[in-house]
């Protein structure tokens, strides 16, 4: 096993001690950190994901493999700072009136796994604040999450205050959750729609190729 | 030939766009007056719309019900209680340290507030209307742990299992405690959490259960379940999402007589594990929300073609949103019971 292939069995077994001393070995070994990042990382992280969208592993084993993962980030970002490594920004938030955030919580961990800088405003997130968050950070993505159908509305909300503050052809934009369909991502005028946190990265990962 | 038992139910926001009216306020959970109104005022208004379904009463009386969402253990504990016109009560959780975590105890519940208020509406409405309707419905104990512990909860399964399992033994004691109360008040613990179960059954709210493998239920769950379901007979389980995984371990429950499950749940699967369980299968409110009334009588049909025996088979469509279209309630209703009926006379 290399051990770039160590680093991704860390992520994927759970195990961030494991993961922090491949990622230490990898870096005194010469491979660079942006290989670490990507090919040991991120790729463990694109396993973790493809497990949980079928349903073989659960919320607890994604917090853990998100943890491995940050214990190898925590080696790999002083290095990594004085290089352009991440691939966007994503805005995050559950929408305005839904307190809901184990969902969200997992979108932004599957987007860091992936190598996204995730800005989280936690939930209960006003359009407002969304127009605020995209404007100071120039995200390209903003995601949004919603579990209870009655604030599904403030989705199409947060659209158009983006669109009356000119940031709506800046960015793309992701709805999923539990109240959520494509059908209504369309309709209001979303980019992408993700049915869980694995998918909400493909899609992410699409839509600014 | 009679079908199936079938029900539809509304989320608050219903209620709000649809008639200017909550039952989900603060006012609605506190003032019991205010209450008795709002229920009156909807039995009305929904045999006006549904009565053909067997919906409503044109002339209802009095019902002098207690309620509390889903939030009073959680508040009880120390949980900021957030309340909306348009939607259920929501109870931020503490977020508790390992520190906090050693120093909890089961907390004198009675004594504790919110629960001194429910009490004294409780006094209140039987001396004034001579019984109680309605109870309190306690949370699960994944559920009430979370609220308790946060997400750190699911890392603690497999860093710190002591906390894990302090954490349930003190929620497992808390809703006894509360269970038992209000069962010795009122005579039923069903109905907060589902109206299908018989009214004194317990009903376990086990909403978060679809998060975690059957694996880490059997470990961790399942023995502080086994605990309620000896000692709350009957007993059952309200399992909101997709049941598939965690249908071996409630299998593995003693005790259990009633098993409610989210959409699309494996019923094949279901019945070869628990074949002697009441089960009420649910139709999706987004389903109930954006589909074709055709579709939904679709979900119907398949529901009863795999829910044998039906004897022992319900569904039910709660929290439907503003927006549902009637016709997608009388599709339910309808095919649910005509279809079945065709099925059980054959």
């Amino acid at each position: 096993m290399t051990i770039l292939e160590e680093i991704q069995q860390g992520v994927i077994t759970l195990k961030a001690n494991l993961v922090k001393e491949s990622v230490t070995k990898a870096l005194e070994e010469g491979i660079a950190a942006e290989t670490i990042l990507s090919d040991g990382l991120i790729a463990g992280m694109a396993v973790v994901g493809e497990k949980f969208k079928n349903n073989k592993i659960f919320v607890p084993e994604v917090l853990m493999a998100s943890r491995a993962t940050h214990a190898g980030m925590d080696v790999l970002n002083p290095i990594l700072s004085n290089s352009q490594t991440s691939v966007g920004t994503m805005v995050l938030g559950t929408v305005k009136g839904d307190l809901h955030d184990i969902g969200k919580n997992l979108v932004g961990m599957m987007m860091e796994g992936a190598g996204f800088e995730v800005i989280d405003l936690g939930m209960d997130v006003s359009p407002e604040k969304f127009v605020e968050e995209v404007r100071k950070s120039n995200a390209q993505i903003v995601g949004m999450s919603v579990l209870i159908t009655n604030t599904a509305p403030a989705v199409g909300e947060t659209i158009k205050a983006l669109e009356e503050a000119g940031l709506r052809d800046k960015v793309k934009v992701i709805v999923g959750g539990a109240a959520i369909t494509k059908n209504f991502a369309d309709e209001v005028g979303a980019d992408g729609f993700g049915a869980n946190a694995s998918e909400a990265v493909e899609v992410a990962k699409k839509l600014i190729s | 030939m009679q079908g199936i038992n079938a029900k539809v139910g509304f989320f608050p926001n219903w209620w709000v766009k649809n008639y200017g009216f909550s039952n989900s306020t603060e006012e609605y959970f506190k003032n019991p007056e205010l209450r008795i109104e709002t229920l009156m005022k909807q039995q009305k208004l929904l045999y006006e719309r549904f009565g053909d379904l067997g919906m409503g009463n044109p002339d209802p009386k009095p019902q002098p019900l207690i309620d509390y969402g889903m939030v009073l253990l959680p508040q009880v504990f120390g949980c900021k209680v957030t309340f909306f016109d348009d939607a259920l009560p929501w109870a931020i959780p503490l977020d508790l340290d390992e520190k906090g975590i050693e120093k909890l105890e089961v907390p004198d519940i009675l004594n504790s507030y919110p629960m001194t208020e429910i009490i004294k509406q409780m006094d209140y409405l039987e001396s004034k209307y001579g019984r109680i309707e309605g109870n309190i419905n306690t949370t699960g104990v994944l559920n009430l742990a979370l609220k308790l512990r946060g997400d750190q909860l699911y890392l603690d399964m497999y860093d710190n299992p002591e906390a894990v399992h302090k954490l349930f033994a003190i929620a497992t004691e808390s809703i006894i405690q509360l269970a038992n109360y209000v069962k010795g008040r009122t005579g039923t613990l069903a109905s907060s959490v589902t109206p299908m179960a018989e009214p004194e059954t317990y009903i376990l709210p086990n909403c978060t259960t679809v998060q975690i493998s059957n694996a880490m239920y059997e470990e961790f769950v399942l023995p502080y379940e086994q605990k309620l379901a000896d000692s709350l007979q009957p007993f059952g389980i309200h399992h909101c999402g997709l049941g598939d995984e965690t249908l071996p371990g409630y299998a593995k429950l003693k005790g259990m007589s009633f098993l409610e499950v989210g959409p699309k749940t494996d019923l094949q699967k279901l019945r070869e594990l628990m074949p002697d369980v009441q089960v009420n299968a649910r139709i999706d409110p987004v389903r109930m929300l954006n589909c074709s009334a055709e579709e939904i009588a679709q979900d119907v049909r398949d529901i009863i073609d795999m829910g044998d025996p039906l004897e022992k088979l319900s569904i039910d469509a709660v929290g439907c949103d503003f927006g549902t279209p009637d016709e997608n309630v009388r599709a339910m209703l309808t095919t649910a019971r005509a279809y079945s009926a065709e099925k059980i006379s054959k």
